[in-house]
């Protein structure tokens, strides 16, 4: 079912039907709305705001997704809502335009990345959008060492070249330790989204069921690990 | 959030800092880290005839945590290592007035100083 395949008999798509349920057009109050606009006034409506990023891009609640697909599905609604179509028309849908770009702009960053996500889907799930940053347990001894070289390098006097190659390979082989356990990390993920959405695949309507909010916590964890690890990464990076 | 005179003596004239050789069999090393705000500290114990003769600390973190650490190494100097194990986060707490958010900090010190403990009975088999 895409939603973008325009306005015809029962294969208008999920949004449409959910457009007339929520709310009339704000614009002329008429029901006879579409996800987009009002078939009557025609003034554009901001129902995206009512959906979460899966839906609005019609990815389904999966978390392996098609990036191709996803690509394409942002630029075919950002052409539907873009400013510049708006220009002309009366300030109230300037602005709904506008809030609508930026909806899905921020939607599409948060959907292409893995991690964020995610980290979204969790957050949607358990309604809660804090992730901490947490450094992984058995790392502190590297952490530790990292720190020290990075203090090092840091009280080190620029002409000192020799030392400054030393500390280097000393943090590059640190460097190549984080990004490898992040690589890790990445898998374990990766083998939960595929687990995800296995049981993502039968599930007919309703909510998510135990086994999928069982894995909610380990996908947490990965993902404050990598979080903690991504800043460490730049920390290394930006002193070298 | 402001820091109590004590962390911010500790904080800016730190006892015991530095670092032992981590091979001699007579300096047990303990490294904990803060999961949740990345900070790490290395606590060393010099150790002999089961007394505590000297100690270091090197921590990368906050006030609260260079202060605990610091206290830390003052505190098991010239202890037993059992006297040493039964010193508790919360008697750092008070003697540093750490407010709630920052009793993490003296955790990690109390964690330091055990995992220090664990690391010189390991290394000459008392484990």
């Amino acid at each position: 079912m895409n939603i973008l395949s325009e306005d015809t008999g029962s294969e208008r798509g999920h949004f449409f039907e959910m457009a007339g349920e929520s709310r009339p057009c704000w614009s002329c109050q008429s029901d006879q709305v579409t996800f987009f606009n009002c078939s009557s006034c025609t003034a554009i409506q901001q129902f995206l705001h009512d959906t979460d990023y899966f839906t609005s891009f019609n990815m389904g609640y999966k978390l392996n997704i098609d990036l191709d697909l996803l690509e394409k599905q942002y630029y075919e609604l950002s052409r539907r809502f873009h400013p510049d179509y708006f220009q002309q028309k009366p300030k109230e849908e300037q602005e709904i335009s506008l809030g609508n770009t930026a909806f899905l702009n921020k939607g599409y960053q948060t959907l292409k990345n893995p991690q964020k996500r995610a980290a979204y889907l969790v957050s949607l799930v358990e309604g809660d959008d804090h992730l901490p940053t947490e450094a992984p347990a058995e790392l502190f001894e590297d952490i530790f060492e990292i720190q020290e070289t990075l203090e090092e390098i840091r009280a080190l006097d620029q002409s000192d070249e020799a030392e400054f190659k030393k500390l280097k390979t000393v943090l590059d082989v640190s460097l190549e330790k984080m990004r490898e356990f992040e690589l890790d990390e990445k898998e374990k993920l990766h083998s939960l989204f595929v687990k995800w959405d296995c049981i993502e695949a039968d599930r007919k309507g309703g909510s998510f069921t135990d086994e999928q909010k069982g894995y909610l916590p380990q996908m947490k964890q990965i993902l404050s690990h990598t979080a903690y690890l991504d800043r460490i990464i730049n920390d290394m990076k930006a002193a070298v | 959030m402001s820091y109590s005179k004590k962390v911010i003596d500790h904080y800016s004239n730190p006892r015991n800092m530095g670092s032992f050789d981590k091979g001699d069999d007579e300096v047990g090393t303990g490294i904990v880290g803060a999961p949740e705000c990345g900070d790490v500290m290395k606590l060393q114990l010099k150790i002999s005839g089961g007394v505590i003769e000297d100690a270091r600390f090197k921590t990368f973190g906050c006030g609260s945590a260079i202060a605990s650490s610091s206290l830390a190494t003052e505190w098991v100097k010239g202890k037993t290592i059992d006297e040493a194990f039964e010193i508790k986060n919360t008697e750092i707490v008070t003697e540093l007035n750490l407010p709630p958010v920052k009793i993490h900090c003296s955790v990690l010190a109390e964690d330091a100083i055990k995992a220090a403990i664990a690391d010189y009975k390991k290394k000459n088999n008392e484990g």
